[in-house]
């Protein structure tokens, strides 16, 4: 290809014809006169232009034969999966539900008995220990509770205890 | 990192807003658009289709359940072939591999003989000219052969997929001058290699 076949001087050799098929820095280099002049070449640069597209194919291996029915299934499965992730994410284990609801009932049944057999906050207040008073106005009874209301809330928006909160335990 | 508004992007934009907002449907119009695409990028990776395919799902499922990190500003695209290639890596290191994305590509020349004549240019189907289209996709591709497997992923995003430099930086995480770096790398290899097979 690079020997002289007609008079408009040396035809473009293979790497010449690569570098303009596949300019490496992105931009289209420009064409050499002698591309206007040639048609053995200008055919050429065509051929090679044809070959990046078809050696490109042929390196994407067996999807380059994939059908468009075949990509359809194969995308009909990514969204398959999307939607049970996605159900997954949008809705609340059944066992959550029915922590949470035991949760509350524990916390209900905490307020009332400790409503009935509290003494009057006068006397709670003279009973509290400096420490406890100065940092918190809640007994140790009403942050466990506060606690726990936290917990239960946090459960019924759909939280998972696994992240610390600790509400097993305690329970 | 792309700044392009095209009008698409645009309806895109407000799809991400829909999928936020808890409507999974709307999320399908990216595994339409982008799954082909992703998957081939993979394979360039990976050079294992079902893994690319493993790969191109697993990337949209992790844009799904992460679709509230994704910024505007950058394209959905690029931020998904991002969260596949991170993908593809990761997989690539656990494969535990000494050389980054090592293995030869698959070769079909034994078949090529026998495959519709599609890809030869359309209106000249002269056996002369068929023959020419033959010989020159035989050079090159064994010119890519001489490629580092780096280059050649490189190489093969460039001028394969035809992503951009700055999309292959952006998805990659690598600089544009590392990128151009390696494609200037690339093409003065495969020059040389084509002026030795004509000498
Ligand atoms: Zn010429």
């Amino acid at each position: 290809m690079d020997e002289e076949r007609n008079g408009t001087g040396t035809h473009l050799s293979d790497a010449q014809l690569f570098a303009l098929a596949a300019p490496a820095a992105g931009e289209p280099e420009a064409l050499p006169a002698h591309l206007s002049l040639c048609r053995d070449c200008a055919r050429a640069l065509r051929e090679w232009k044809a070959a990046v597209g078809a050696v490109g194919e042929a390196d994407a291996g067996e999807l380059a034969r994939r059908s468009p029915e075949e990509w359809r299934a194969r995308e009909d499965e990514t969204l398959e999966a999307i939607r049970k992730a996605g159900s997954h994410r949008h809705s609340i284990p059944a066992w959550r539900w029915a922590l949470a609801a035991a949760a509350s009932l524990v916390v209900a049944v905490l307020v009332l008995t400790a409503r009935r057999t509290a003494p009057p906050v006068a006397a709670v207040a003279a009973h509290a220990t400096p420490a406890v008073a100065a940092s918190s106005d809640m007994s140790a009874a009403d942050a466990a509770d506060d606690r726990l209301l936290r917990d239960a809330s946090y459960l019924a928006g759909g939280g998972d205890v696994d992240s610390g909160s600790g509400l097993e335990s305690r329970l | 990192m792309i700044p392009r508004e095209t009008a698409s992007e645009m309806d895109e934009a407000d799809l991400i807003r829909q999928v936020r907002n808890g409507n999974a449907e709307a999320f399908e119009h990216f595994v339409r658009t982008y799954q082909r695409r992703l998957t081939r990028i993979a394979y360039r990776f990976l050079r294992d289709a079902a893994e690319a395919d493993c790969a191109a799902q697993e990337s949209f499922l992790r844009a799904y359940q992460n679709i509230g990190d994704f910024r505007e500003g950058s394209t959905f695209e690029t931020w998904l072939t991002r969260i596949c290639i991170n993908w593809c890596k990761d997989r690539l290191k656990r494969r535990r591999r000494v050389v980054f994305f090592h293995e030869a590509p698959v070769r079909e020349s034994d078949d090529e003989a026998d495959e519709p004549e599609e890809r030869a240019p359309a209106g000249d189907p002269s056996p002369e000219r068929r023959a020419m289209g033959r010989e020159i996709r035989e050079r090159l591709a064994l010119a890519l052969d001489s490629l580092s497997p780096r280059q050649r992923v490189v190489f093969g995003l460039k001028h394969f997929e035809e992503m951009s430099i700055p999309e292959i930086a952006a998805s990659t995480g690598l600089d544009e001058g590392t990128i151009k770096s390696h494609l200037f790398r690339a093409a003065r290899k495969i020059r040389e290699r084509l002026s030795e097979f004509q000498s």
